[in-house]
């Protein structure tokens, strides 16, 4: 009897235990970890730190009688070694800001995002035929959300450590090898790790210029690994291997640049039978107000189709930002 | 059967000296482009008229031999030799006597030299000597006092009388006095001076170190600090370097 007694005490617990646990899982807001919009801003970030300017060459031609060509004296760095900090404010209003399919938890809110982002670019290397450029960067991001009372609670920051080499060869092509952390921090939970993950990566990148725009194209895969604390069923339920092609073009006209790019994305799962194919479509346009201050407003379209159920969703973003930029 | 074995060995002898004709054929440098017109003058027949130069056609004068060319003219020159292949592009009002191996004499003009492996090229002018040791591609242009050098990629280094130097990709020389007496080092916007220069853009085929030449531009722009509102003329007959300040909307980058 007193096994039965201590068996069904023993059943009871971990009945109530998994069935609260289940239950506050399941009522608590929950975002999707492994969907990272941040990634294609990263990824002009170090673009930007990597921007070539050149002189224009129609000008002063009436100088340039022999055929050297131009010579305009320059200062250069003996190694390359540069700074890239970055500020960067946006507002918008998103109409799934928790990624989801449907039901209750798919609400309309704001979001307020903060970042400071650190690019140290480790110097330049002539490889005789490539570049070489490594380039490591340190940025936290802060989401506040508002407008709604069920996304209060997932207000969160996002760190995020990233070294890349970036090879650069004839024609526009690059290669970039790279290695990836990023730790997301509840706000509501004394900044405990929420989710964390670990993504080696390699991209293949063409950029090309069609008239005065700046395109680029780049074919990416990345492997992640994961940790989520809050999982009961396991912590790495979302590792996963990631293939994406992300193509832009940025088209400046005046102080003003339109900057489209459609980004798709195919994830497989290590450690659940699902695939995902995500899409997002974005639209920004910039006004620079100098060199280091600008301006944009945007919109940001994704689609996630998974071959899981009820993972399925739609999120459009609009909103408004500012970004300040300084390189030494 | 001994028949059989006669007509091997002929067809194999004869098979043997083609070839080592062919072979020996393509060592002579050969005219890969040429635009307007471009002549190759003996000056160990300095009676024979100058031969006009087309494209394909070998250089078969023997050294020493001059190039020259004319206004709105364009010569580019390839040496296949195993020892030391280089390219050679030689610009408009140009005459550079070949001497021995890899050792030129520049009457006027200027001509760009370009070549994956260690060279050593040695350059020789009315006002100036010198000689370059190193991999890479260089402009050399004449002026009053000696050779101006600009180099778009790789490395050399100067041996002369006076002092040895070296060279990296985006630097000016200047070089002057019989005993090649080097200037300051002058670092040069190779991007500007890739897109200008008609050594560079005015022959139909890229150079064999174009990707070289692109990614040391690379570099120079990743590790640029600033860039002077000026451009660098020539050297005037007293020896002074002439520089060019830019009009004022046109600024903005320092």
């Amino acid at each position: 009897m007193k096994v039965f007694i201590f068996s069904i005490s023993i059943f009871s617990f971990l009945y109530l235990s998994v069935s609260n646990a289940w239950s506050w899982e399941r009522k608590r807001p929950m975002r999707q970890y492994d969907y990272r919009p941040e990634q294609v801003d990263q990824f002009r970030n170090r673009q930007q730190q990597l921007k070539q300017k050149y002189s224009s060459s129609r000008s002063s031609h009436e100088i340039a009688k022999s055929d050297v060509g131009l010579q305009r004296p320059v200062e250069s760095k003996k190694k390359g070694f540069g700074y890239q900090l970055g500020f960067s404010s946006k507002i918008y209003h998103s109409n799934n800001p928790l990624s989801t399919e449907s039901g209750s938890q798919k609400v309309s809110a704001g979001i307020w995002e903060n970042s400071v982002s650190n690019n140290f670019l480790l110097g330049a290397y002539d490889l005789r035929g490539a570049t070489f450029s490594p380039v490591i960067g340190l940025s936290y991001t802060n989401f506040t959300h508002f407008g709604h009372d069920l996304v209060k609670e997932i207000d969160f920051g996002s760190i995020s450590l990233n070294f890349a080499g970036i090879f650069s060869f004839g024609k526009g092509w690059s290669l970039r090898p790279s290695l990836g952390f990023t730790a997301d921090l509840s706000m509501e939970d004394s900044m405990s790790r929420q989710y964390s993950q670990v993504s080696p990566g390699i991209a293949l990148g063409k950029s090309f210029s069609i008239g005065k725009a700046r395109s680029f194209l780049e074919w990416s895969m990345n492997l992640a690994f994961t940790n989520t604390p809050g999982q009961i069923a396991s912590k790495d339920l979302l590792d996963r291997f990631e293939t994406a092609l992300t193509w832009g073009i940025d088209i400046p006209f005046g102080d003003f640049e339109f900057g489209p790019f459609l980004n798709m994305s195919l994830t497989d799962y290590s450690n659940q039978s699902k695939t995902d194919f995500t899409g997002t479509l974005g639209l920004n346009l910039t006004y620079s107000i100098t060199d280091w201050m600008a301006l944009r407003i945007y919109s940001t379209l994704s689609s996630r189709n998974s071959s899981k159920d009820s993972r399925d969703f739609t999120r459009l973003d609009t909103g408004a930002g500012a970004t300040l930029n300084a390189r030494f | 059967m001994q028949l059989f074995w006669r007509l091997s060995v002929a067809v194999f002898l004869s098979v043997c000296k083609g070839y080592g004709q062919t072979h020996q054929g393509s060592l002579k440098p050969f005219v890969s482009s040429v635009t307007g017109k471009a002549f190759v003058v003996s000056k160990e027949n300095p009676d024979l008229p100058p031969q006009k130069l087309d494209q394909n056609d070998s250089v078969l004068v023997q050294a020493p031999y001059s190039l020259v060319t004319s206004k709105d003219s364009f010569l580019e020159i390839k040496n296949l030799s195993p020892a030391q292949p280089y390219t050679m592009r030689i610009g408009q009002k140009t005459g550079v006597e070949f001497r021995r191996k890899s050792n030129f004499y520049m009457f006027q003009g200027s001509m760009l030299l370009a070549g994956l492996g260690e060279m050593s090229y040695s350059l020789e002018s009315n006002g100036s000597k010198i000689q370059l040791n190193g991999s890479g591609t260089f402009i050399a242009e004449v002026i009053p006092v000696g050779f101006k050098i600009l180099v778009l990629e790789g490395s050399f280094s100067t041996v002369s009388s006076v002092e040895d130097a070296s060279m990296e990709s985006g630097d000016l020389v200047l070089m002057s006095g019989e005993n090649g007496k080097l200037s300051q080092k002058i670092k040069i916007e190779l991007p500007l001076l890739l897109s200008t220069s008609r050594l560079v853009t005015h022959f139909p085929e890229p150079l064999i170190t174009q990707s070289r030449l692109i990614s040391a531009a690379q570099v120079q722009v990743l590790r640029m600090k600033s860039k002077y509102n000026a451009f660098i003329g020539g050297v005037s007959e007293d020896r002074q370097l002439r520089i060019w300040k830019v009009p004022s909307a046109q600024k903005a980058d320092k």
